[in-house]
């Protein structure tokens, strides 16, 4: 029977630790916003990798970047070809290494903070958005092309507390007819979550908040 | 008729204001005195330049909610009016979400309302063509799809 979940309830680096010491072969298969990823493990050791167009090593660099994909693994199923001949452990701590440097990098900073909002249930997409509306980070490739008019609501959104006497709100919700959005303003940028419609707005913010307070 | 309906949502614990702009900007009905009404002019502004360029992208804004630590701003946008409410209780929101549904029903069937309406109704995409914008506001509005 195959072993089935979603990267958002167990860490890539876990699954792969996990089959490596289990000596398993198998394949592990990812899908990721349509994209599929193939790790493939032969009696313990991570023998084959593709995620499309990368192959071997670089492919599995960058699925154990995703934070979220649904995925399967397959018990007996061999590799259709040897690319990679990197111990484990060597693979895995070389991947790790990779995401922390990428970390430090501007554009990658908020990757600790994606991982955290993805435990949230609802949460769909996230990206940050500068008062420019240029993306500078987000946790998948196919963002809706609406980043100018966020950081426009974002920003009449400043006014409307001036015009109270506030400061910036906390969060801003929109209920749009396709999309659910959340807006949090981090001094001069706004990170944007796009989130189930049916969420409550009462018990995803509390844990919004929490995520954000342990940056 | 209006004003009686809005009283239905100033009655929920802790609204603060309720008042109905027409997307021209200009209030019709007013509830509460919380904020001058050049205020709530302006915050209508803000507001319907939010929605129009969302409208601008495909997308059609159906409501809005600001959080603060004790302050709450909902809008509520309808076909040529959206309805401002403020209150100090997040407890509250979700009656007060279920109330403006309600409220924009019933607006919708009350002719008084209807004819202030028809005089005052404006072509959203004017609030992204007209208006005091300064050069981040003109920036953005120039990239809208």
């Amino acid at each position: 029977m195959a072993l089935v979940g979603n990267l958002k309830d167990i860490k890539l680096a876990n699954l792969v630790q996990l089959n490596c010491m289990e000596h398993n072969t198998a394949k592990l298969t990812i899908e990721h916003n349509g994209k599929y990823g193939f790790i493939y493990f032969e009696k313990g050791q991570v023998v084959h990798a593709e995620y499309d167009p990368f192959i071997g090593e670089q492919a599995f660099y960058r699925l154990l970047q995703l934070l979220s994909g649904n995925f399967k693994v397959e018990s007996g199923i061999r590799a259709p070809a040897k690319t990679i001949s990197t111990n484990w452990n060597n693979l895995l701590l070389e991947g790790l290494h990779r995401i922390d440097d990428e970390d430090q990098d501007s554009g990658k900073k908020y990757v600790r903070l994606f991982e955290r909002l993805y435990t949230i249930k609802g949460v769909k997409r996230i990206y940050v958005i500068d008062s420019a509306g240029q993306v500078i980070a987000k946790s998948t490739e196919d963002l809706p092309n609406s980043q100018f008019a966020l950081a426009l609501a974002s920003y009449e959104a400043d006014k409307i507390g001036d015009a109270i006497h506030l400061k910036s709100p906390q969060f801003v919700s929109m209920n749009l007819n396709n999309a659910n959005i959340i807006l949090v303003k981090q001094k001069d940028k706004t990170l944007v979550l796009d989130v189930e419609k049916k969420t409550r707005l009462d018990l995803i913010l509390p844990l919004i908040k929490k995520a954000l307070s342990s940056q | 008729m209006p004003e009686r309906i809005l009283k239905e949502i100033q009655n929920i614990e802790t609204v603060e204001l309720v008042a109905i702009c027409s997307f021209k900007g200009e209030i019709g009905f007013k509830s509460g005195n919380m904020i001058p009404d050049a205020d709530i002019g302006r915050i209508a502004v803000y507001l319907l330049r939010i929605y129009a360029a969302q409208k601008a992208q495909g997308n059609k804004l159906i409501s809005m909610e600001l959080f603060w630590n004790n302050h709450f701003l909902t809008a509520r946008f309808a076909d040529g009016f959206l309805i401002i409410t403020i209150c100090s209780s997040i407890e509250v929101l979700a009656l007060l979400r279920i109330t403006l549904n309600v409220t924009v029903a019933n607006l919708l069937e009350n002719k008084h309302f209807l004819k202030w309406l028809k005089k005052h109704s404006q072509d959203v995409n004017k609030h992204l063509r007209r208006g005091n914008f300064d050069d981040l506001e003109i920036s953005l509005i120039s990239r809208l799809g």
